[in-house]
């Protein structure tokens, strides 16, 4: 057992490291934690409206908010912080993307940031063919923007950064305060970055845009379409559970390595649902699914489906561990680190067990520590595809205790924590025999 | 004043060590700054610290940290991966204690 644990240290290790370490893929979860403060304010809006205007017409149809009084207002106060938020998380995102892109390669952020916006905005509808001028519509502001914010704000920004880097700068002299000089430092290559986006966007519009497509238009039919497309898939959907099981068994948080693509793929298709649930509540949800436009299309698994009916405890669906090792164990030091691992459980943290226990380089927890999130999520899946349970519409904290997370992530559907109760007492049965069997295990010292 | 920094990747449940780490030196008497910063962070801030612990989940930085710290009298070490895991604040001091020399 030493002997695999320090061989797998010595080769595999490096490996899982150095992917984890990227700093490119670093700058893309920064980018999504980075826009957690604003995207919450307007996930908490729409969970508030889905609970005021939405739920209770579950029970009566005759139901309607907008004839209550203080409901009707703090309804309309959400419909504000919505607009500000989720409406356009495409331009939110941007700013995050372009900050923390440059700050992994130790360049000045806010220039960076504003580099990315500009090379977004450039890319949206301004106009309308013989119509009003000067709007820039939602549709090009949401989550379907994060494909062209990466690829081409991806481009300017790194322009930008390779300038700055190579100090082909205006340089001040020594006497000018730093905040100024700061910005003049940034002008060569800004500009340079954000022409490049240009020159970009004006060949496409005399190319593959002469039609008058648009490029974000084009990006998300591409790009997103087919990867979106196959994030509803199965095999996806289990591939990417083994992945984070995995990465963590290598001791890296399998979540944050994977952010780029759990984020970038299922997380946007969440955020879709998000936008259609505030318009037209669950009816606008299930009237979209499949809808070829990539800007209004809404997803039955997306980034919370995951949390809801997997991760109950933390990537393992360890909380069912824990109660396993209370029940069945006869080991002190694992009764003590259940105890331990109980609270931040509850929350789905489960640094404790995974170090403790330890599942990280265990071999033998490697197996349910693969299977159990693996059956939990065939489980979910299921029953959200044959529409046993209504699909997650609403983004809800990670750290929102098991049961509770799948019933307001799913607009507060009754059947989600049955359904998430299913799974966990699959994960339960496939843990269970590994505690067992650790008994007669000799205690490690 | 000892400054003691803790790395990790996510730091999530690193501050729950700190704490402990804190009250055991406040048992002992021991005045000491700990805090806990992710990799990217911590390698701009290395000449602060005298001891920098690094977490079981970046234990294979540690010989770029060696390299880094070469020529400076800042001790490293790797935090025990079952310490780490049961939160032992007590196991982890007496690390730093025999670090420092204390």
């Amino acid at each position: 057992m030493q002997a695999i644990q320090s061989f797998m240290e010595k080769y595999f290790v490096p490996v899982a490291a150095k992917i984890g370490s990227m700093r490119v893929l670093i700058a893309v979860r920064d980018a999504f934690v980075g826009t957690l403060p604003v995207a919450m304010a307007g996930s908490i809006a729409v969970m508030i409206n889905a609970i005021i205007r939405d739920m209770p017409g579950q029970f009566n149809p005759d139901y309607d908010v907008s004839a209550i009084p203080v409901l009707a207002q703090i309804v309309a106060v959400n419909g504000f912080v919505w607009q500000g938020t989720l409406a356009v998380a495409g331009i939110i995102f941007a700013i995050s993307w372009g900050y923390n892109l440059s700050r992994v390669f130790d360049v000045d952020g806010l220039a960076g940031a504003l580099v990315s916006l500009a090379t977004l905005i450039m890319g949206v509808q301004f106009a309308v063919p013989d119509g009003p001028w000067g709007w820039l519509p939602l549709r090009h502001l949401g989550a379907m923007t994060y494909f062209t914010t990466m690829l081409l704000g991806g481009l300017s920004v790194a322009i930008y950064i390779i300038l700055i880097k190579r100090k082909i700068t205006i340089k001040l002299p020594d006497s000018v305060p730093p905040a100024i000089s700061k910005a003049f430092t940034a002008i060569i290559p800004a500009a340079a970055g954000l022409y490049a986006a240009a020159i970009i966007y004006y060949i496409f519009s005399l190319t593959i845009g002469a039609e008058g497509t648009f490029v974000i238009d084009w990006i998300s039919e591409v790009i997103a379409a087919p990867l979106l497309g196959l994030s509803q898939g199965y095999g996806a959907v289990a591939l990417i559970t083994f992945l984070v099981s995995l990465f963590w068994f290598f001791g890296l948080h399998g979540p944050n390595v994977l952010a780029p693509i759990l984020e970038g793929i299922w997380g946007v298709g969440q955020l879709n649902n998000l936008n259609a649930f505030q318009e037209g509540g669950l009816q606008a949800v299930m009237a979209n699914i499949g809808n070829p436009n990539m800007q209004e299309a809404t997803f039955l698994w997306v980034r919370g489906s995951f949390d809801a009916y997997a991760w109950f405890g933390g990537s393992g669906g360890t909380i069912t561990l824990i109660l396993a090792i209370f029940l069945f164990s006869k080991r002190a030091d694992y009764k003590t680190i259940a105890k331990l691992g109980v609270g931040p459980g509850i929350f789905n943290i489960n640094e404790p067990v995974m170090f403790g226990l330890p599942i990280v380089l265990n071999p033998i927890m490697l197996i349910p520590f693969i299977l159990a999130p693996l059956v939990a999520t065939t489980i979910g899946y299921l029953a959200t595809i044959w529409g046993l349970v209504a699909p997650v519409t609403q983004s809800v904290t990670w750290v929102m205790p098991p049961f509770l997370l799948s019933f307001l992530a799913t607009a507060g559907d009754w059947r989600a924590p049955i359904v998430t109760l299913v799974a966990f007492a699959a994960s339960f049965v496939i843990w269970a025999p590994f505690v067992i069997a650790a008994n007669s295990q000799k205690e490690a010292e | 004043m000892y400054d003691v920094m803790f790395v990790c990747s996510a730091g999530m449940s690193t501050s729950m060590l700190v704490e402990r780490v804190k009250k055991e030196a406040e048992k002992a008497g021991v005045e000491m700054e700990v805090y806990a910063m992710g990799e990217s962070e911590a390698k701009k801030n290395l000449d602060k610290p005298q001891v920098i612990l690094l977490g079981p989940q970046v234990r294979y930085m540690e010989f770029a940290f060696k390299k880094m710290l070469e020529g400076t009298d800042t001790k490293l070490g790797v935090i025990e991966m079952r310490t780490y895991g049961m939160m032992d604040g007590a196991k982890v001091y007496s690390q730093i204690a025999e670090l420092l020399g204390l």
